[in-house]
């Protein structure tokens, strides 16, 4: 027993001597990593700013130390960058073998390459990055292909939306967030290619894609979409691809969606989450034919309906506020008080 | 005699088994974590209008000194849209008047939303401008009912609990959110690291320098948040198995914790609380989820440096912990909460809530036994090293994830004094925490007080699920 003990006193002994090794050596190899960083950064800078701002030739960098912190600081500057300095640095990226190196990244057993690869090649976005970008959408890391695809999104023709919409149904589970931003980059550069992740009842085409994309048509004002969400409000899906729908309507602004929203917005039979949705979406709307329907709704015992009524009253103009003022003289105290407060904000 | 030395055998074994699991999970992650941001471009992810805006809920309680100047910082953090809501906890200072007159704030009519049960409330305030704030000033109910209050008329999808005295750094809230942007389904929590201020150089509320603190306490305590966000906390996300996320920090679904119920009054530990109800209501509706810790985001804040208040902090935190556990006891063991009721639950309960127990037990009856001749002078002696080496190896481990990632003493004097401390914390300051920590026990079983609570004022939480005890 004590001997056991013993060799585990000097087992444990070893092991904080080894560790404490470790720590040194990794504080002296970080430490040479950043003075060697401190040294190459500046020049890097510098040779990157000479050239935005006066065209000045920059030389292809040899060692490779200098050319990954080169290429550091470059994608950190495209960060920031837009319009032509932006080009001007992908070209000079391009031209000093970047991309290629990039393109044969992508190639990389090690997933860390792979995603630096892809990284350099969406930032710089040029047409011979797009070609290994499309490559990258069979890449059997979720991150690499949501990279390239994000990018191709931004940047390329529609002859690769349906291998990028095929990548948004396969990836959405594991990757939502970055699918959100795929469907938001289609939705900028190819509106019309939402369309095909809007049947939630398509085979193969999960209800988070759908989430997302009626989501992405909201915030961007897609109004070519509208008669389709106003067919959706029409087929009675579920209450939270009811509301999904009514917010989406109410960011486009689309008045021919105001009779059906009004019915939404007075079906009983509908969970408080999709009514009060499509009562914010009237208000955001504007029209002043849902004032009635509005002014009895205000009343409503259902807290969220009633704040979402209040709400949407005050943007209906003169009649909206009549229709407030009406209810701040109600004898009930939470209608009363919650059309006081809209009135006084 | 036998069956205890079993028994001490049997936890030691166990302890060894579940940190050193822990360490090599925290390992993994810290290292996918740094490869995974390296990649994401995070300036260009925040800046998609998807992204989902932020209540950050500021509890106040006789803060009139520093309150300005914490919702100046917290209205200058890189985050596309915000809201802050303080809610004045019937402060006995001037913390409205002082907000008042910073702010430009006037009272406004606003109902309260019913989402919530908290104490009432006497006045609303938002300022003239169109700054994002709003001052809830209400009773005095603690800092759970304030939460509770401030959750009610949070009006963004995702709210982020701060401490009022604590201080937040540029993009904290920007990667702390990060696991809500990248899995918005799922993602119902997240927290962040929280390190230790004392002795850093603080400009207009801010963290301009990280410093070691001057003070022992102080750094003690910077080794034991060491331990428990880069070794424990890391380890635990990884393994889907975190039970705390700090109250000093963390930014949750409005909606789920809606759903669970917010906060819950009338006890310590409502920030463990909360996170083990978000497990269980998330478990019984049976669909996936995460509750996240981000090993990268810092928030700041002051540690004890006094042993009278330290003393305090340790028996009101695992007070805390003890009522958490207890109001969960039938997650335990249980398989129907996964990771968390098989692994996390019981590690809790053995390490954090039994460990100094058995472990001052440890030492009596060794010494005992010692004593009375049952074990030889060398046995005890070989014995108590195992212990005290395999804890220095847990430190040791923490160091060497922090070095190899943040680096956030980079000074080879920095470098000196926690390996110092590290090793020091075994000879003293642990048998210390522990006595504190049995006190906290001792009040408990003595009151048997679950709810009835005294405090009026807020306090720093726990590093918890921490392996403060070895």
């Amino acid at each position: 027993m004590i001997g056991d003990l013993g060799d585990a006193v000097l087992a444990l002994a070893a092991l904080e001597c080894v560790l404490l090794v470790v720590i040194v050596a990794l504080r002296v190899h970080l430490r040479r990593n950043q003075r060697r960083v401190d040294q190459l950064r500046p020049c890097a800078e510098l040779a990157i700013a000479s050239y935005l701002a006066a065209d000045a030739s920059v030389g292809p960098e040899t060692r490779p130390a200098q050319r990954a912190i080169w290429r550091d600081v470059a994608l950190e500057a495209m960060t920031d960058l837009r319009g032509s300095e932006r080009a001007a640095l992908a070209h000079l990226l391009d031209d000093l073998g970047y991309v290629s190196e990039a393109a044969s990244e992508l190639g990389s057993r090690r997933r860390a390459v792979r995603r630096r690869g892809a990284e350099t090649l969406a930032a710089v976005a040029n047409q011979r990055s797009l070609q290994a970008l499309a490559t990258g959408l069979h890449d059997r890391d979720v991150q690499v292909r949501m990279t390239c695809a994000r990018a191709l999104a931004q940047a390329s023709g529609t002859e690769t939306l349906p291998e990028i919409l095929a990548a948004v149904m396969r990836d959405v589970d594991a990757a939502p967030g970055a699918v959100a931003d795929i469907v938001l980059a289609l939705g900028r550069e190819h509106p019309e290619a939402l369309d095909q992740l809007l049947d939630p009842a398509a085979p193969g085409a999960p209800a988070a894609v759908w989430s997302i994309a009626m989501a992405v048509i909201g915030e961007l004002r897609l109004a070519q979409h509208a008669p389709r969400l106003r067919g959706t409000l029409g087929e009675r899906p579920g209450d939270r691809h009811l509301a999904a729908t009514a917010r989406a309507l109410g960011m486009i602004g689309d008045v021919d969606a105001v009779p059906p929203l009004i019915v939404l917005a007075e079906d009983e039979d509908r969970a408080p989450v999709a009514r009060a949705a499509a009562v914010t979406a009237l208000g955001s709307i504007g029209d002043p034919s849902a004032v009635g329907s509005l002014a009895t709704l205000v009343r409503h015992e259902d807290w969220d309906l009633r704040t979402a009524a209040a709400s949407a009253l005050c943007g209906l103009g003169h009649k909206g506020r009549l229709a407030l003022e009406q209810a701040a003289q109600s004898p009930a105290q939470p209608v009363r008080e919650q059309a006081q407060a809209i009135l006084q904000s | 005699m036998i069956t205890f030395g079993i028994g001490v055998f049997a936890f030691f074994v166990a302890f060894l088994v579940v940190h050193t699991g822990l360490l090599v999970a925290a390992e993994i992650e810290l290292h996918r974590y740094a490869v995974r941001t390296k990649a994401i471009g995070l300036r260009e992810r925040v800046r998609s209008p998807l992204v989902p805006a932020v209540s950050i809920l500021v509890p106040a309680y006789n803060e009139g000194l520093s309150i300005a100047d914490s919702v100046r910082s917290l209205l200058a953090l890189d985050y596309p849209r915000t809201e802050i809501v303080v809610i004045n906890d019937g402060s006995a200072d001037d913390t409205i008047e002082r907000l008042t007159k910073e702010f430009g704030l006037r009272r406004i009519t606003r109902p309260t939303p019913p989402y919530l049960p908290h104490m009432p409330v006497r006045g609303i305030y938002a300022p003239a401008s169109d700054l994002r704030l709003l001052v809830v000033d209400k009773e005095n109910g603690g800092k759970a009912d304030s939460l509770n209050a401030g959750i009610n008329f949070a009006s963004h999808p995702l709210f982020c609990a701060v401490d009022g005295d604590s201080m937040l750094e540029q993009d904290a809230l920007v990667k702390t959110a990060l696991p809500f942007v990248e899995d918005p389904i799922r993602t119902v929590a997240s927290g962040g690291l929280i390190r230790i201020a004392n002795g850093c150089r603080i400009e207009t509320g801010r963290v301009a320098e990280a410093r070691l603190p001057a003070e022992r306490l102080p750094m003690f305590q910077v080794i034991e948040y060491a331990r428990a966000f880069f070794a424990a906390r890391t380890g635990w996300s990884a393994i889907g198995g975190l039970l705390i996320i700090s109250g000093a920090f963390g930014i949750f679904r409005t909606d789920m914790v809606i759903a669970a119920g917010g906060y819950r009054t009338g006890i310590v530990g409502e920030d463990m609380e909360l996170v083990l109800r978000l497990h269980r209501v998330c478990r019984l509706r049976g669909k996936p989820y995460r509750i996240v810790y981000v090993p990268d985001p810092v928030c700041w804040t002051e540690a004890p440096a006094s042993a009278k208040v330290l003393r305090r902090q340790r028996s009101r935190w695992h007070r805390g912990l003890i009522e958490a556990l207890y109001l969960h006891r039938r997650m335990m063991g249980n398989p129907r909460y996964g990771v968390v009721g098989l692994v996390a639950l019981p590690s809790m309960l053995l390490f954090e809530a039994l460990g100094p127990l058995i472990e001052l037990a440890g030492y009596g009856v060794s010494l005992a036994a010692l004593v009375a001749g049952v074990i030889a002078p060398l046995g005890f002696v070989l014995f108590l090293a195992v212990a005290i080496l395999y804890g220095q190896f847990l430190t040791l481990g923490a160091i060497a994830l922090e070095d190899a990632t943040f680096n956030r003493y980079p000074a080879w004097g920095d470098l000196r004094r926690l390996l110092g401390y590290a090793f020091a914390e075994s000879f003293g300051f642990r048998q210390m925490m522990h006595l504190w920590r049995l006190e906290g026990f001792w009040q408990l079983i003595r009151k048997s007080e679950w709810g009835a609570m005294e405090r009026r004022g807020f306090s720093g939480s726990s590093p918890g699920q921490s392996g403060s005890s070895h």
